[in-house]
């Protein structure tokens, strides 16, 4: 696997334990917690991708270092 | 006349006067004074209850902890921040900050040393660990305080008290949930953030766990409790003679495991806090009703 596959692999790991975590935050009951969670983890993982998005159109515009 | 048994021999009106309340009532608070005062020195939260036992014991207890880690550590746990980092509120973003009347106290009288490195005691790293600890411990004491000056501390039959359910909850990840019979939350949450600090460690190959090496982060990884402590005291402090490929992921994710069970520990409080209060309104609903009950009658 090369490096960004593990990358993309560690990110989708630690967003999962965020996400069932603010679920269970945001939730009482365990059951409604966890029919709440693919929801909440493809808005977070597509938000997560909006910002790598954004980071990477700035990184070669605007904030160019090369 | 009154029966048989010992009791019933008993004029029945005599009774609340043979047999006081278990719990008298004890002297409340404000709650935040409570906790704030607990903050400033350990113990002195409850003695502003009235609670002189509890205060005594709390704060021998913390300070014993912290008095023992600069004892161990000779005072140099702040020494461990390379020069850069030396800040009049450096140290403040430390666990020690939980017991503020120890961070002033080490600040004060060691503070980061006498400027030009010195060799560390062999038992330097154990002593932070105490002083850290004290810290973290002090927390728990402060929402001790807020619970007892709110009346929310004494559970119901079968229940655990909201600071024991936390100081659970942060000894190992899950054991609050556990605790309070949530189960499945517990297991879930116990899996994911052990996994991830097992795996941060796997990648790091354990160098995460070194406070001289990652002061800042190493106190985030502490919020994971017992198996935090006991993987820094398995691996101890490697040496590095190689890069770690994957070292910086490694730290992130064990620093992450121990942040987000802070929010684990939060929920937990949430819980047993609803679950106080639903009992407190069930009996003051029981006492409107009895009430209404005597006067209908």
């Amino acid at each position: 696997m090369n490096d960004l596959g593990v990358h993309l692999g560690l990110l989708a790991l630690i967003s999962l334990a965020i996400v069932t975590l603010g679920a269970f935050f945001n939730h009482r009951g365990d059951d409604e917690a966890l029919k709440d969670l693919p929801k909440r983890y493809a808005a977070f993982l597509i938000g997560c991708a909006i910002v790598a998005l954004v980071m990477l159109v700035i990184e070669h515009t605007g904030a160019s270092l090369g | 006349m009154y029966g048989s048994g010992p009791l019933d021999r008993v004029p029945p009106e005599s009774i609340p006067r043979l047999m006081p309340s278990v719990r008298p009532p004890k002297r409340s608070g404000d709650p935040n004074v409570a906790a704030l005062l607990t903050w400033l020195l350990p113990g002195a939260g409850h003695l502003y209850l009235g609670r002189f036992r509890a205060g005594l014991l709390g704060f021998l207890v913390v300070w014993g902890l912290y008095w023992l880690g600069l004892e161990l550590s000779d005072g140099m746990g702040f020494e461990f921040l390379t020069p850069e980092l030396r800040g009049s509120f450096a140290p403040a973003l430390a666990p020690e900050l939980g017991n503020l009347s120890g961070l002033l106290w080490q600040s004060q009288t060691y503070g980061f040393g006498p400027g030009y490195p010195r060799v560390f005691p062999d038992t330097v790293h154990i002593g932070t660990l105490c002083t850290a600890c004290s810290g973290l411990l002090n927390l728990f004491l402060m929402i001790k305080a807020h619970s007892d000056a709110r009346r929310i501390e004494e559970p119901r039959l079968g229940q655990i008290s909201a600071s024991s359910a936390c100081l659970l909850g942060w000894l190992v990840p899950g054991g609050g949930h556990l605790a309070q019979g949530r189960r499945k939350r517990a297991v879930i949450v116990f899996v994911m953030l052990t996994g991830l600090l097992l795996l941060g460690t796997w990648l790091a190959e354990g160098s995460n766990l070194d406070r001289e090496r990652h002061f800042y982060y190493w106190g985030g990884q502490l919020m994971g409790g017992l198996p935090v402590i006991g993987l820094g005291q398995a691996l101890g402090q490697p040496e590095v003679r190689h890069e770690i490929p994957y070292a910086e992921a490694g730290l992130v994710l064990a620093c992450l495991a121990g942040l987000l069970n802070i929010l684990a520990i939060l929920d937990v409080y949430g819980w047993s806090e609803a679950r106080a209060l639903e009992g407190m309104g069930e009996a003051s609903g029981n006492k409107r009703q009895s009430k209404r009950t005597e006067a209908s009658a």
